[in-house]
Order: structure tokens, then sequence, then C-alpha cells
């Protein structure tokens, strides 16, 4: 059995893997009670996102997947999380009001609709005009170099701009998340001023 | 729809990766004998003591503020990557571009400085 | 092979649109945020492969959208921490103090 031959039914599996852990994933994300266990489902579909990112030829975007996301949004949701810690309920999923059902089924129209749309539409017809133009060109050069040249040089407003967006989050959100530090300085400095006229 | 080959070995790998330990597992949970239940087992280790408290620690602030930093810079690191691996097919223009990315940024790094969002004490 | 993709981005949408619509806790609901950004960014990416492999278009316009998602999160989990702090609660329905 030759081995490149393989690797046909090899890329189908991986699909189906990955995209069994992206639906059970996002599942558990939405309808499990403690929010603990969402945040580590949310990692999980976060991790097979990314690894269908390098499926699909996408290997910067995957790793940039797993450095932001995984890395440093999860974090930050699991610390939220951690920080208001209330004691919840003892059941696995919540209990479901009309409300609830009432969006499932509106968002269930809209999936299969979308499916719907999806499936009629004719992809073949655009595949063939845009793949005759220099396909071969696109197997030599590397992923990252091409986003780095393109990033530096056709899409350089975009990059500025997303420097002074992080700036403004960074700042932004300092100044939410600090307000408790400053009501305790404010409090201590309250109450020195209160103790040292005594000491005339 | 376009697939390279190029990434089919790390698949594999991580395939096999993930099904040996599982396997290691269920083969020691299948192997082991299960009649030394005592309530004791179940209560978690403390090096040899008695275990005192609760599991749970107050959480502060300061863990979320670090994390918070650590995002921003981690978003911009992610874009200076490819920057790195193009820098010598561009020119002077895409150096100073870069650096005004990474100037910008210093200005948030010295205002969370002042602003005490580093302190650790 | 595109349209099976397609329609795992379709799904992930609705999900997170329907937990972020039924969600109580104001941290799941930004959780969903997330989820409905990542299927944008399995829309794009696919497009871009399937469509667009020699200028990427896609893959830089979904490396946008991962960092000003990251952003977002940010600043949108700090408001929660302010909001639990003055409050002491996270439920969502409570926070009507901006409706007349």
């Amino acid at each position: 059995m030759n081995i490149i031959e393989l690797f046909g039914p090899l890329q189908e599996i991986i699909f189906f893997i990955l995209e069994i852990g992206v639906i059970l994933g996002s599942l558990g994300v939405v309808l499990l009670s403690n929010i603990v266990y969402s945040a580590f489902f949310l990692g999980l579909v976060f991790f097979c996102i990314s690894l269908l990112y390098f499926a699909l030829n996408a290997d910067f975007v995957a790793a940039a997947q797993i450095l932001i996301y995984v890395g440093a949004v999860n974090v930050l949701i699991v610390f939220a999380v951690m920080l208001i810690n209330k004691p919840e309920s003892l059941k696995i999923f919540p209990v479901w009001t009309v409300g609830d059902k009432i969006t499932l089924a509106i968002c269930l129209t809209s999936f299969f609709l979308l499916v719907n749309i999806i499936l009629n539409t004719s992809w073949s017809n655009i595949t063939v005009i845009t793949e005759s133009k220099g396909f071969l060109e696109s197997n030599f050069t590397q992923n990252v170099q091409r986003i780095g040249s393109l990033l530096l040089t056709q899409y350089l407003l975009p990059f500025e701009l997303l420097s002074i967006v992080l700036l403004v989050a960074l700042i932004g959100a300092i100044v939410i998340a600090r307000r408790e530090n400053l009501i305790e300085t404010n409090k201590k400095k309250v109450l020195q001023i209160k103790k040292s006229p005594t000491t005339f | 729809m376009f697939l390279l080959p190029k990434y089919n070995s790390f698949f594999i790998f991580l395939l096999l990766a993930s099904v040996i330990p599982i396997l290691a597992f269920s083969i020691s949970k299948f192997l082991a004998p299960n009649n030394t239940q005592g309530p004791e087992k179940l209560t978690s280790y403390e090096s040899g003591i008695e275990p005192m408290g609760d599991a749970w620690i107050q959480f502060q602030i300061r863990y979320y503020m670090f994390a918070l930093v650590f995002v921003i810079f981690d978003v911009e690191t992610v874009f200076l990557y490819p920057w790195a691996m193009s820098f010598n097919d561009l020119g002077l223009s895409a150096f100073i571009e870069a650096l005004v990315f990474v100037f910008i940024l210093i200005i948030g790094l010295v205002y969370a400085w002042r602003k005490g969002a580093l302190e650790w004490s | 092979m595109l349209e099976h993709i397609l329609s795992l981005g379709a799904y992930l949408f609705c999900i997170g649109i329907f937990g972020l619509i039924t969600s109580r806790n104001m941290v799941r609901a930004l959780m969903c945020l997330e989820l409905i950004f990542n299927a944008v960014n399995i829309n794009l990416i696919t497009f871009s492969n399937s469509f667009d492999t020699q200028q990427a278009k896609g893959e830089i316009f979904a490396i946008f959208i991962i960092a000003i998602a990251a952003a977002e999160a940010a600043i949108g989990l700090a408001i929660v921490l302010a909001i639990y702090r003055n409050k002491n609660s996270t439920r969502i329905d409570q926070f009507n103090l901006l409706k007349w």
C-alpha cells in the first residue's frame, strides 16, 4: 500500500474529527451551566478551528489563532470567570424558558436557510474562472512572507490603525479595571488626613 | 479547494500523539484493582499533612491586569512576525512603518507602567 | 468540501447567536461573541483558499479580525468586571440603568 495514496482519506478523517470537535465544543460552550467548563470548551473550539486553518493552507493564521485566541483571549476569559466566582446551581444543563425556545426555532430556521443557500450556489463556476490565473506560483513562496509583504505595502493603513486600536484598548481596559485600586488609595489618604490632626 | 499535502505528516503525528496518552490511561484504568476505595483516598493531597483550608483562594485583580497587558502585546508580537520574515525584501519605508507601529504601542506600555498595571506587590 | 466547511461556519454562527441571546451570564455572552467571530473567520479563510490562493486577501482580513476581537474581548471583560464590582451580580437582565 503506497503511503501517498493514504493521504486522500486522511484529510477526510482529519476534517471529520475537527468538525466533531468544533460541533461538540460549541454545544458545550452554549449549553453547560458551569461557566468554567464552558470556558474550557471554548478553548477546545479555538484549537480545533486552528487545526482546520492548517488543513486549509493558512498556516500563519492558524499560528496566530493559537497564539492569540488560545494563549491570550482564552486565558483572559478564564481569569475573568475566576474573578466572578459565584456558586451556581447544581444542574448540568440550565432550565429553558419560552424565550429560549423561540430563539432556538429562529436560529434553526436561519441555519437551514443558510445551508440551503450554500448548497444551491454554483461554486464551480467561480472556481474555474479564478484558478486559471497563475496557479503555479503559489506553491513556491512561503505564506508568512507573502502576508508580511502585503501587510506592509498594500494594507499599510489598517496595520497602523490597528496599532492605535490596540493602544486605545489597552488604556481603556486599564482605566476601567483599576477603579478598585483608586478607591482604596483614596480611602487610605482620607484616613491619614483624619488621623494627623490629633498630633497637633 | 486547494489542500496542500505538506501538513499531512503533522496531522498523523498529532493523531498519534493524542491516541497514545488516551491508550495509556485507559489500559491502566482497565488493569488496576479497584477494591481499595476508602473515603480517605478521595481527599486532596497536601504533602502528607491533613488538608486544611479551602481549595479556592481569593482572586485578585492584578492577575487580570497582567493577562490584559499580555493580550495586547501578544497581538502586537503576532503582527511583528510577518514583518520579520519579509524584512529583506522590503525597503527602508517598511522598516520605518513597522517602527511607527511599535512606537505607538510603547506609548501604551509606558502608560500601563506608570498607572501601576504591572505591579506585583 | 467547500460547502462542508461553509456549513460548519454557518452552524457556528447560528450557535453563537443562540448563545448570545439566551445566556444569562455576561461572560458567556462574550464567549458566544468570540464564537461568532470565529465563524466569520472560517468563512473568510475558506474563500481565500478556494478563490484567492495567490494574494490571500481573506487571510489578511481574518488576521485583522482576530486582532480586533482580542482587543474587544479585553475591553468587554474589563467592563464586566467593573459592573460586577458595583452590583455584585452577573445576571444580564438586571442592567437596565440606561433604559428610559
